[in-house]
Parts: C-alpha cells; sequence; structure tokens
C-alpha cells in the first residue's frame, strides 16, 4: 500500500527544524489562549522555541562529530537517496545553524519589548518562527528541490514580516518590491533546476558533485551558472540584483531587519556557494565572482555616504559586506572559505546588533533621520556604547572579531592571485569608517534645536545589545573556538567533498 | 507533431494577449487561457496527473483570486486601463502573436540546439530511472513516486500552505488599533 | 517522443514574455501575471523533459512540477494580498505613484 511507510517506518527529521515546525504549528492556538487570557504567551513561546532548537543543533553538533566521516545523513521512511529529498549535514551546515539559532534567540528576547504595543503579536511570532525553521532547512538539505521548498517557506515569511506595520505607506511598497523580485528569483532558480536535470538525471548534491562537476564550458553549462546567480543572487543582495534592500530592510520592524540582515543574506549566500561548489570547479566561477564581489563592495560602500536615513545607511552596508563575503568565495581554497564563514558569523552579530541598537533609539523618538537624532547619544549611553563595538566590529579595527575575518579574506585573495580584491577591500573599509564615524559623532556631539528627547531604551532591548556586545570583543581577542568550527566547516566543503559523496553513493 | 505545434502555438497566442492587452480584465481572462491551454498540452505530452494539478490550482484557484482583485479594486469599471502607450492596438497585437508563434515553429524545426540530455548521468542513475519507468499506467507510477519517494517535500510543503494562510491572514485583518 | 527543441524555444519565448512584462509593464497585476508566465515556462521546460527517454515516461520531473505549482500558487495569492493593500493606501495600482521604487 502506499501510505504504509509513513506509520512503519516513521517520518525522520533533523531536531531544530522538527522543534521549529510543530513550534510554529502550535503558536497560533497558544495565541488562542492568550488573547482569553490576556497574556503574552506567544513571545514566551517564541523564545523557549528559539532555545530549544539552539540545543537541537548542538545534538546535531555531536551526532555529526560522532559519525564516521563527519557527514550525517537522514531520510525518511526508507526512501533511495539519488532521487528521494533527504538532509545532509555536515560541519558546515551545523556551523551555519548555530549562527542562525543564536542570531534568533537573541532577536526574539529583544522583541518581546520591541513588539509591546502591537497587534497582531501572534502571527508575527507563527512566522518568524516559520522562517527561522525554513532557514534551518536550507543549511541542512541535500537536494536542490527540498532546499527549494524550505527556500519558499523562509521567502513568504519574510515578505509579510517585511511589510508588517501596515498602517504606513513605506512598508507595504517595500514588501511588494521585494516579493515581485524575490518570486522572479524563484522562477530563474526552478529553471536552472530543471536544466541541471536535464543533463545530469539528478537533483541530489552528493550525485552532482560526481558527475556533473568536470563539465567543460559548454553554453548550457554557461546558462545553468547565470541562472543560479541570479535565483540565489536576488535573496543575497548581489549588486546589481540589490534594489530591493535599500527599501525594505529599513521598512521593516528593526528585530525583522536584525534577522533579514544578519541571517537571510547570509542563507542566501550558503546556498549560492554549496551549489557552485558542488556543480561546478573552482576555476570555473573564480573571475566572475570575483568581479561580482569588486562590484557589491564598491557600489554598497560608495552609496551609503550619502544616507541619511539610519538605517538604510546600514542597509547599504550589507551590500558591501557581502561583497567581502563573495571574495572568499572566488579564491576556491579553504583559507579564502575559512574567511569567508567566519565573516558571516560576525557579520550576523555585528549587523544583527547595530540594528537592534538602531532599532532602540527609533523605538525612544520615532524618527530614523539622522539630521533629528544629533545629540541622542548623551541621553541614551549603553545603547550607543552597543552601537559603538558594532561600527568597530563592521569596520574591522583590531580587537573585534570583524578584523579577523577581514584580515583571512584579503590575505586569502592575494594567495588566490585576485590582489585587487584586496586592494579594493582595504579602500573599502577604510571609507565604510567614514559613515560609520559620521553617525557616531552626529549622536555624541551637542544637542541642535531639532533634537527629540528620549530616555534609555528598555532593559531587555539594552540587554541584548549589551551580551551581543561582550561577545563581539572576547571573540575578537580570543577567537580560537569559533575559527576552529569555522575552519573544520570550509574544510568540509572542499576536502571533505568525497566523505560527502561517498555518504550517499 | 502538428496538434502539438498548434497547442504550442495557442499558448503563445495567449500569454502575448495577456501582456499586451489595454483592458486589465482581457489580461486576466488571456491569463486564464493561457494556462488551460498548457494543461492540454501537459496531457498530449503524457502528464495527465501534471495537467490535473495545472487546471485545478493555477487555471482554477490563482485566476480567481486575480479576477476577485482587479473586480474589488478597480476593474469594476471595464474601461479603467493604467499603461496608455499609442502603439498597441489589436494589429499590433496580431502581429506580435503571429511572429511568435513563426519564430516557435520554425525554430523547432530548423534549429539544433544539442542540449546534452543526460550526458552527465552515471549509470546507477541510469539503471534506477529505467527501473522506476516500468509500470503500465503512468499516473500510478506518478503517484506511487510521489509519495514513495518524495513524501518528505509533500509534508513540507504542507508548511509552506500553512504559512501562507497565516501570511495572508496577517496582511488582511483589520483591528481597531490599527486604523 | 517530440523533439526537444520545440519545448525549448517555447519555454525561452514565454520566458522573454515574462520578463518584458516585468521590466516594460505599470500596473501591479500586470506583473504578477508576469510571474506567473514565468513560473509557467519553468514548469513546461520540466514536464518536457520527462518525455525525452525513449520508450518510458519519467516520473520524477512531473512529481517536481506538481509540488512546484503549490509552492508558485501560493507565492502569487500572498502577492495579491500585497496588492490589495497597496491599493487601500494609494488608491491606485500605478507604479509610478509609489515614491520610493525606483526601477
Amino acid at each position: 500500500m502506499v501510505g504504509q511507510g509513513i506509520i512503519s517506518q516513521g517520518l525522520q527529521l533533523p531536531l531544530p527544524i522538527l522543534i521549529t515546525l510543530l513550534g510554529g504549528m502550535a503558536t497560533p492556538f497558544i495565541g488562542l489562549i492568550s488573547e482569553k487570557m490576556r497574556l503574552r504567551l506567544t513571545d514566551a513561546w517564541m523564545v523557549l522555541v528559539s532555545a530549544l532548537s539552539l540545543y537541537g543543533v548542538y545534538t546535531l553538533y555531536d551526532q555529526v562529530s560522532k559519525t564516521a566521516n563527519h557527514v550525517l545523513l537522514i531520510y525518511s521512511w526508507g526512501q533511495t537517496p539519488p532521487f528521494s529529498g533527504c538532509f545532509e549535514i555536515d560541519m558546515l551546515g551545523v556551523y551555519m545553524a548555530f549562527s542562525i539559532g543564536l542570531l534568533s534567540l537573541l532577536v526574539s528576547v529583544y522583541s518581546i519589548s520591541y513588539m509591546e504595543h502591537e497587534s497582531r503579536v501572534t502571527e508575527f511570532n507563527t512566522l518568524v518562527i516559520f522562517m527561522v525553521s525554513g532557514m534551518y532547512g536550507i543549511v541542512m538539505s541535500g537536494d536542490l528541490f527540498t532546499l527549494f521548498v524550505f527556500w519558499e517557506l523562509m521567502g513568504l515569511a519574510s515578505y509579510v514580516l517585511v511589510s508588517f506595520l501596515k498602517r504606513n505607506w513605506g512598508p507595504i511598497e517595500a514588501g511588494f518590491k521585494y516579493l515581485v523580485m524575490s518570486a522572479t528569483a524563484g522562477a530563474f532558480l526552478l529553471l536552472s533546476m530543471a536544466l541541471i536535470y536535464g543533463m545530469a538525471g539528478t537533483l541530489n548534491f552528493a550525485a552532482l558533485a560526481s558527475t556533473l562537476r568536470g563539465a567543460p564550458m559548454t553554453p548550457w553549462t554557461i546558462l545553468i551558472f547565470a541562472t543560479l546567480i541570479v535565483g540565489f543572487g536576488v535573496k543575497s543582495a548581489i549588486v546589481p540584483l540589490h534594489t530591493w534592500l535599500p527599501d525594505a530592510h529599513p521598512e521593516a520592524p528593526s528585530p525583522i531587519s536584525a534577522l533579514l540582515s544578519g541571517i537571510v543574506i547570509e542563507t542566501g549566500l550558503y546556498a549560492l556557494t554549496r551549489v557552485l561548489y558542488i556543480a561546478f570547479e573552482p576555476g570555473f566561477f573564480k573571475v566572475p565572482i570575483a568581479a561580482l564581489a569588486l562590484v557589491t563592495m564598491t557600489v554598497g560602500n560608495l552609496l551609503a555616504l550619502r544616507q541619511d536615513d539610519l538605517k538604510r545607511m546600514l542597509a547599504y552596508s550589507s551590500i558591501g559586506q557581502v561583497g567581502y563575503m563573495l571574495i572568499g568565495i572566488s579564491t576556491g581554497m579553504t583559507y579564502g572559505l575559512l574567511g569567508t564563514f567566519l565573516h558571516i558569523f560576525n557579520h550576523s552579530l555585528m549587523k544583527g546588533m547595530a540594528f537592534l541598537s538602531v532599532g532602540s533609539i527609533v523605538h525612544e523618538t520615532g524618527t530614523r533621520d539622522i539630521n533629528k537624532l544629533k545629540g541622542v547619544g548623551r541621553m541614551m549611553p549603553w545603547t550607543t556604547l552597543s552601537i559603538f563595538v558594532a561600527f568597530m566590529g563592521l569596520g574591522g579595527v583590531p580587537g573585534t572579531s570583524g578584523f579577523i575575518s577581514k584580515f583571512i579574506l584579503f590575505n586569502a585573495s592575494m594567495g588566490a592571485g585576485l590582489s585587487i580584491l584586496a586592494l579594493a577591500g582595504v579602500l573599502n573599509s577604510t571609507l565604510s569608517m567614514a559613515y560609520y564615524l559620521r553617525v557616531l559623532i552626529a549622536l555624541l556631539s551637542k544637542r541642535t534645536e531639532e533634537t527629540i528627547e528620549a530616555k534609555e531604551a528598555p532593559i531587555l532591548m539594552v540587554g541584548v545589545a549589551m551580551v551581543m556586545a561582550v561577545l563581539i570583543i572576547v571573540l575578537g581577542f580570543y577567537p580560537s573556538p569559533i575559527v576552529g568550527i569555522a575552519s573544520d566547516a570550509s574544510k568540509s566543503l572542499i576536502e571533505g567533498l568525497t566523505n560527502y559523496i561517498g555518504a550517499v553513493l | 507533431m502538428i496538434p502539438m505545434f498548434f497547442v504550442l502555438g495557442l499558448v503563445l497566442v495567449s500569454a502575448a494577449l495577456a501582456v499586451t492587452s489595454k483592458n486589465i480584465i482581457y489580461s486576466v481572462v488571456a491569463l486564464l487561457s493561457t494556462n488551460v491551454t498548457l494543461g492540454m498540452a501537459y496531457y498530449m505530452m503524457g502528464a495527465p496527473m501534471v495537467s490535473l494539478f495545472q487546471l485545478a490550482i493555477f487555471a482554477g484557484a490563482v485566476v480567481v483570486f486575480f479576477v476577485i482583485t482587479v473586480m474589488l479594486t478597480s476593474g469594476g469599471d471595464m474601461e479603467y486601463d493604467i499603461d496608455p502607450s499609442p502603439l498597441m492596438n489589436k494589429k499590433t497585437q496580431l502581429a506580435i502573436s503571429a511572429i511568435a508563434v513563426q519564430i516557435m515553429i520554425s525554430a523547432s524545426l530548423g534549429l539544433n540546439l544539442d542540449f546534452p540530455y543526460r550526458e552527465y548521468a552515471s549509470s546507477a542513475i541510469e539503471s534506477l530511472s529505467i527501473s522506476f519507468g516500468s509500470y503500465d499506467d503512468i499516473t500510478t507510477a506518478v503517484s506511487q513516486f510521489l509519495w514513495q519517494v518524495r513524501g518528505m517535500d509533500l509534508i513540507i510543503q504542507s508548511f509552506v500552505i500553512l504559512t501562507a494562510v497565516v501570511c495572508t491572514i496577517a496582511m488582511l485583518k483589520m483591528r481597531r488599533e490599527d486604523e | 517522443m517530440y523533439p526537444l527543441e520545440m519545448f525549448i524555444v517555447t519555454t525561452a519565448m514565454l520566458f522573454l514574455f515574462g520578463l518584458v512584462a516585468l521590466i516594460m509593464k505599470r500596473d501591479l497585476v500586470r506583473l504578477l501575471i508576469g510571474i506567473e508566465i514565468l513560473f509557467n515556462a519553468a514548469n513546461l521546460l520540466f514536464v518536457a523533459l520527462s518525455t525525452q527517454t525513449p520508450g518510458m515516461i519519467d516520473p520524477f520531473p512531473q512529481s517536481i512540477v506538481m509540488m512546484a505549482l503549490v509552492l508558485d500558487g501560493t507565492v502569487i495569492a500572498v502577492g495579491l494580498a500585497l496588492a490589495l493593500n497597496v491599493f487601500k493606501h494609494y488608491k491606485t495600482f500605478d507604479i509610478k505613484k509609489l515614491r520610493k521604487l525606483k526601477w
């Protein structure tokens, strides 16, 4: 019989995905109960689900370390892997899942006090849990179509979360533009999947890595490469597909901005890296990705100079940071990938913290314009301290973890023969310090007549920002635990490819 | 092969009309025609289950959503038009559709695109595919394949549908404090 | 059964129509119509690939297309809900009236 497999052999999913999916399904019911009792249970439920999923990531790390080749294969009810959807988790998947879990836990604690006076809080929490679940699924999937299903899950939740405060016109417009560009990218992704299937007969990552990898550069493989870049590049904010980002990140509520800039972009970049390293040789895409990295860095940093809107400047800065991460991908060496993944983790902490602190300022004063915020820093000391640490990290000042990842990236690019990227990277870092310092000076200067009065933000929001600041400084002086895990992760992408293939075939 | 050319030509003509029509209702009806003829093409290609899904979801539910949205907002008066462009009248539309069908027929008969079909498929994949392909009836084969091999994606897809429902509720909910 | 070039050319032309609708049209509903044409093109290529092996019909792409159809339908439905909200704020579907959209 067809349906017996589910009942007799059971559905097996990795633990974080299972926890977040079931938690997200239960949240509307808890919302119903909490409305009757006039308590706010859904916020506590979201924090609980995030914490449990982080624990699930830890058990996954344990399991992956104990398996023979450091690759864990999970598939459901006895299905044959080359054709069925499967989850193939190596150290890279665990590393990205850890980064996702950490930021989602911090943001869910922050959003308890940020969304205090909003309506539709139940839907907000449900959608955040589903978005995080989609991201877990992307980093753990072993098959292109499973990745697509989780990609759509993450995308759907994020379209509506961007346009959540629907009483103003800004979020609605930004959300619609984001939806149109992202749905077009989904269609391009389906087209690339059709072409890959036509050429290789399968959509499984391990099977593709064993057959499609050494293909010569024909027009059809170039078409696959181009559609993959467009399909994944819209979510990763690669120039010129980035135009939704400067509108969507400022207009979203601040915890969602932090999640979007911190991990959604990086998950898109992870998916691009994984599929490129599996389907092509590194020499194939070295020059195009290096060109894209150069353009993305420069455009992001240059356009951030003229912004007066605080969050819009941070959004353009995110585009610049994605350019740095692309440098590491283009090198094709383990050392370069180490820099990319380390920078992914650091950027999620630093940019997340920057958006959360700026969100505290926006929550208290109600404006994002920097000319109206002169001197606010003196009234909100803790928030300004966390913004200071975040900007130092983003600019790459020694003593913060951002310096280490940027150093590795520029070093690796010189080693791969792409010294122009290192030069452009150093120039762009210097340029970025210019607009970061401008914001800090404006915050700490004397107050003018236009300044809005503000007091310090609520304790939960400030507390989360301080925790992240401490993490950034500690990791800046003592980076070995995170560098160790990141180097395991980057090794598993290139040198562990034979283990990856061997687990399935 | 001639009926297949006819049906694919109808698809292209309907898509051209959907993109170039001035009236939004004509555009939605042309979209409906595109989806229905594409469903017929799927049936003729030998994929009856896919044709069923296409007719039920794309030509059924999605077009009804389009008609509801357009009629509720501004299309109630049928003369509504946002993109007036002086070149686009019925003759140009007919010309564009005719050119599209002409390109399709001549290109598919004359062009040799040399698609490397299954060139990079390993022998294990080939043998597994052949074993899946031996059956009596395509519908039972596809439905068995869908549940036995791709079942996990179906379960995750149900969560996507749940997310879409919560999304629509969040976007269209009206409370007094939102005003 | 049928030569593959026929379907690849149709897919390419449908893709072209969808992209033209996205780039050159000002009406929000027409943008969503363009997205739907793009999805149809990608699904057509998948189903066409299932008919190519001589002697049998491949059930794998057909399963993929069935799931992709459902996912695309939900994306368009959420897009229409957002378009309704745009109409509530601006009283029109015109893109040129949305002040920050710089295409």
